[in-house]
């Protein structure tokens, strides 16, 4: 009996799993690529990849949004990582690791827009507002905490030792990072340097206003369609806003599994 | 340790990095929320005085934001933690090979717009179950579809939390099972005579839930102040407390600002207790 219940369950199971983790995707596909799609009709009446097309057009606002974000993510990565690689070890040894990485989770728990609103009058006085680099600077402040918080976790009594023993060995500071730990470190790096981005891709709140809607990244464009209504350009955006963390997703499912925090 | 001087340099960056990236701009946002809600800064700042947070603290906005809050935030952890815990005990073979690896994955590349986004075109007004329900005929007028989005019980915010939430715990406990040994604990506890029930009530199940304590725990904070979501889901009033903040900051009227400042601090100071007071709250790795 359990011989025909279990393939039974089997296929059943995955076959929900499957259309509740697909679904959303081919629906957003659907619906990006639909002309006209009237409401009580179940199926789109018309079809048209005029959107898609469009994407590569020069001053197609989608293509341009996605230019910025990619660049600004980049940065904001790369500079969360590396920051807070070097402060990760440091409070990793800190006898006051456990008040600091209370703080490191502060921005979050706080909600970073609540966070951003309580900055926002520095941020004008620097005359950071409305600007790429205030964007950056304020991403940087919720990214870089939780480079932090990943790293100080990372960084242990062998790491260490591997440093006394380069430097037993006649290495120097840049010598031991470069060679040695960095190297070692490969993996972690790289998987704090994905969720980072991932982080700042999708960061809408903050981007919005420290940007004042003046940086139009993507997160900020989706809402701008969805604001005017215009569910089919949404769906396109949404499906650029995807495209980054499923290529993670292919390469390494751990990149777009972050146990810390969920996105905002 | 006489070699450490050599590397003096670069750790010093690392903790100026901590300074001035995250300790000073949280003291410096404290400030100013604390001075605006003052009335010793911004734009018509009246002087010193407690005006503000006396109206604040009568204000039911503010009560009521905070208790809807709590209820998101219990009703979306509720039942996707006993889901999670669940699916991850009692179908784990299909999540360690095969499609079923993969597609457990699949909901992680969604952020929360678009979650929101997929909610609204699921639950609305014209969403697919309107859709789908009046194709199967289960009510006559296309118009009789209440829609489940902007409604008193956050149904919307709900269904976008559990989607994201879901397959969260699911690999958080997936995880755990691996890491904690769970199978060895199993079978010791079989082979001493325990029942299959036995082992999974006094052994798995207290197992999962201490170690998964910290995520959980965590997460329910970080529920309070998701704002993308209840910023497109979510009805005018009662608010979400992060979403009530930056409206009243983000207002026109400049009346409602300190107040909105007020809010901050007291949310702050709150969260600031919870976080300095409450056991395990390590990172979980």
């Amino acid at each position: 009996m359990s011989r025909l219940i279990v393939p039974f369950i089997k296929i059943l199971f995955l076959g929900s799993l499957g259309l509740l983790s697909l679904f959303p995707l081919l629906f957003f596909l659907g619906l990006s690529l639909s002309r006209e799609w009237f409401y009580p009709d179940f199926w789109p009446s018309a079809w048209s990849p005029e959107r898609w097309l469009a994407l590569g057009a020069e001053e197609a606002p989608l293509g341009q949004s996605l230019l910025l974000s990619l660049l600004i993510s980049l940065g904001v990565a790369g500079l969360a990582t590396g920051a807070g690689f070097l402060s990760g070890r440091q409070i990793a040894f800190s006898p006051h690791k456990a008040f600091l990485l209370r703080l490191a989770y502060f921005p979050y728990i706080l909600s970073p827009v609540v966070y951003g609103a309580c900055l926002n009058y520095y941020f004008v006085y620097a005359d950071l507002s409305g600007r790429v680099a205030g964007v950056v600077l304020a991403q940087l402040m919720i990214t870089y905490p939780f480079a932090v918080i990943l790293y100080s976790g990372y960084w242990n009594q062998h790491l260490r030792a591997m440093e006394g023993l380069v430097a037993t060995l006649g290495g120097r500071a840049w010598q031991t990072y470069f060679w040695v730990i960095i190297p070692l470190s490969r993996n972690i790096l790289l998987l704090g340097f994905f969720q980072t981005f991932l982080i700042s891709w999708f960061e809408y709140g903050l981007t919005r206003l420290i940007g004042l809607g003046q940086v139009p990244t993507l997160t900020i464009l989706v809402f701008q369609y969805i604001g005017e209504a215009d569910l089919h350009r949404a769906a396109l955006a949404a499906w650029a806003l995807m495209a980054p963390p499923l290529v993670l997703l292919w390469l390494n499912r751990q990149f777009v599994l972050k146990n810390t925090v969920p996105d905002a | 340790m006489l070699l450490s001087h050599k590397y003096r340099f670069w750790p010093a960056i690392g903790i100026a990095a901590f300074l001035l990236l995250t300790a000073v701009p949280l003291l410096l946002g404290f400030i100013y929320a604390l001075l605006y809600s003052l009335g010793l800064v911004g734009a018509l700042a009246p002087g010193f005085t407690l005006r503000f947070w006396a109206e604040g603290f009568q204000s039911r906005a503010l009560w009521h934001s905070l208790g809807y809050s709590l209820y998101i935030t219990l009703a979306s952890l509720l039942p996707a933690l006993v889901g999670g815990l669940v699916l991850a005990t009692t179908l784990r073979t299909y999540f360690q090979k095969g499609p079923g690896a993969y597609l457990i994955y699949l909901p992680l590349v969604m952020p929360a717009l678009v979650v929101a986004l997929w909610s609204m075109q699921v639950l609305g007004q014209t969403g697919l179950v309107a859709r789908l329900g009046f194709q199967w005929g289960w009510f006559a007028d296309m118009r009789h579809f209440p829609g489940y989005i902007n409604d008193g019980w956050g149904l919307g915010i709900l269904f976008a939390h559990w989607t994201m939430a879901l397959p969260f715990f699911t690999l958080l406990f997936l995880g755990m099972q691996d890491n904690e040994r769970l199978d060895d604990l199993t079978q010791v506890a079989r082979s001493l005579g325990a029942s299959p029930a036995q082992a999974y009530y006094r052994v798995v199940l207290p197992v999962l839930l201490q170690k998964g304590r910290p995520s959980m725990l965590m997460y329910g904070i970080f529920c309070g102040g998701l704002m993308k979501i209840p910023l497109l889901l979510g009805q005018q009033s009662p608010q979400m407390i992060s979403v009530l903040i930056t409206r009243k900051v983000g207002r026109y009227d400049l009346a409602e600002i300190p107040e909105g400042y007020f809010i901050a601090v007291l949310y702050s100071l709150l969260l600031l207790g919870v976080l300095f007071f409450t056991k395990h709250l390590s990172p979980s790795k």
